[in-house]
């Protein structure tokens, strides 16, 4: 059997270095790539076609979500393991929702990250137990009928979700046009749709906003 | 080159096993104190395949890096600002009088300006933000042991932005001598002491100096 090719996605390069090195040291991976944004990660996915993509959430540009949402769009045959700090079981459902099937914490020893990229490779799921425990409570209220409250959230097209992040990390509209090949008209016409759909009248809400849905760090 | 091999090492085993022993000694003792433990496993990796080091103590939050550094007796500590129990920035001001006092770097995601101010302040040596690769934590490691400070570029640049009006509106601008602006503008590119030192036609303790007192004029405190 040959090896499993791995993407490596995380803006902390101190860390992607010695996961690199972790991996390496196992005859049984290849880190082919890494990224260190949600952007740079689609592309290297696509143009790499990783077994294996292990993914941050809070990234720059375009965060982890996103990014889970275009590659398993794009590539439904690469797996996405989620390597991140986050305890949030919201966003962790939204992100397993998105394509991922794997979710561990970063407070995890090497070898679980190792145990964890071969079973999301095999085609199982892996979550870590802390989160493992709020999926099944969240899976068990939905099987009893208590159905989460509908978000505004979800009727956000996915480069709403995009242009979101990038007003929130305080881009221009003339940047964010350059960032996507859009025009600034369009940028323009994005965000009133953004603003309306989630009834925000201000940036200062937006941001307010983007940080406690965990779209950018507070 | 057997022979010479033999001569360096002492010809008979207990001598080559004193050597031994004594270049272990040799090592760096470092103690790392991150809340993660993927984190702490892979620095104890990177830094113990620099060769120079020994890892002798981890620990997860501020309470047990104190107990790891008092029980280990460490040259020098790598640690995030961000610790449970007890945050870092307490546990540098708890180990300010300990003697000998060891070489500190932080290295954290943490790059707001008045953070860094207050571990300096406290007595850590150098400052690395987490977005940096390798090379930039060995060299900041390298730099302490020399006993310079050491502040990777982009810290640097938050430092720069907070002296130069980017903050204005929130500190009184400090008064800050067109040397030690140039000094942090160097800093931000990321050069040596010793570039810093022929570019400036000061000495290396000269730099040394004028960075201190460019971390001494930052603002101390921030209205909220």
């Amino acid at each position: 059997m040959g090896k499993i090719r791995v993407l490596l996605a995380d803006d902390h390069t101190i860390l992607r270095q010695g996961l690199r090195k972790i991996l390496e040291a196992d005859p049984s991976f290849e880190v082919v790539g890494e990224a260190g944004d949600g952007r740079e990660a689609v592309k290297k996915a696509e143009a790499l076609k990783p077994d294996v993509v292990v993914m941050d959430i809070s990234m720059p540009i375009l965060n982890g979500v996103e990014a889970t949402r275009q590659i398993a769009k794009s590539l439904p045959k690469t797996k996405i393991l989620i390597l991140t700090v986050h305890e949030n079981d919201q966003l962790a459902m939204e992100i397993l929702n998105a394509g991922a099937t794997g979710y561990m914490l970063k407070d995890a020893a090497s070898e679980e990250l190792i145990a964890a990229i071969r079973a999301v490779h095999r085609g199982d799921s892996y979550l870590s137990p802390s989160i493992a425990k709020r999926v099944i409570a969240q899976y068990l209220d939905f099987a009893r009928g208590k159905v989460p409250p509908e978000e505004k959230f979800s009727d956000l097209t996915a480069r709403e979700r995009e242009i979101l992040q990038l007003i929130a990390e305080g881009y221009s509209n003339k940047e964010i046009a350059q960032m996507l090949y859009i025009s600034e008209k369009t940028v323009k016409t994005h965000r009133e749709n953004i603003m309306r759909k989630l009834d925000l009248h201000s940036v200062a809400e937006l941001v307010r906003y983007a940080i406690r849905r965990g779209i950018i760090q507070g | 080159m057997r022979v010479g091999a033999a001569h360096r090492y002492g010809a008979r085993p207990a001598d080559r096993d004193r050597l031994w022993k004594s270049r272990v000694r040799a090592k760096r003792r470092m103690v790392i104190a991150d809340a993660h433990q993927l984190w702490r496993h892979v620095l104890k990796c990177l830094i113990e395949g620099f060769g120079s080091y020994a890892v002798v103590g981890e620990a997860s939050d501020g309470q047990g890096l104190v107990e790891r550094v008092e029980a280990t007796k460490p040259d020098v500590i790598l640690m995030d600002v961000a610790l449970p129990v007890l945050d870092g920035i307490h546990v540098l001001r708890h180990m300010a009088g300990s003697v000998p006092r060891p070489r500190v770097v932080v290295l954290s995601e943490i790059e707001e300006p008045e953070i860094v101010r207050e571990a300096f302040a406290a007595g850590a040596m150098g400052y690395v933000s987490k977005c940096e690769s390798v090379v930039i934590l060995r060299r900041a490691l390298v730099t302490v042991r020399r006993g310079f400070s050491f502040l990777s570029p982009s810290i640097a640049r938050a430092l720069l932005e907070s002296l130069h009006g980017g903050m204005v509106s929130r500190f009184r601008r400090p008064q800050v001598p067109l040397i030690e602006v140039e000094l942090l503008r160097l800093l931000a590119k990321g050069c040596s002491d010793r570039v810093i030192a022929s570019t400036l036609g000061s000495s290396l303790n000269a730099v040394n100096f004028y960075r201190l007192d460019v971390l001494r004029r930052l603002p101390k405190t921030v209205p909220e």
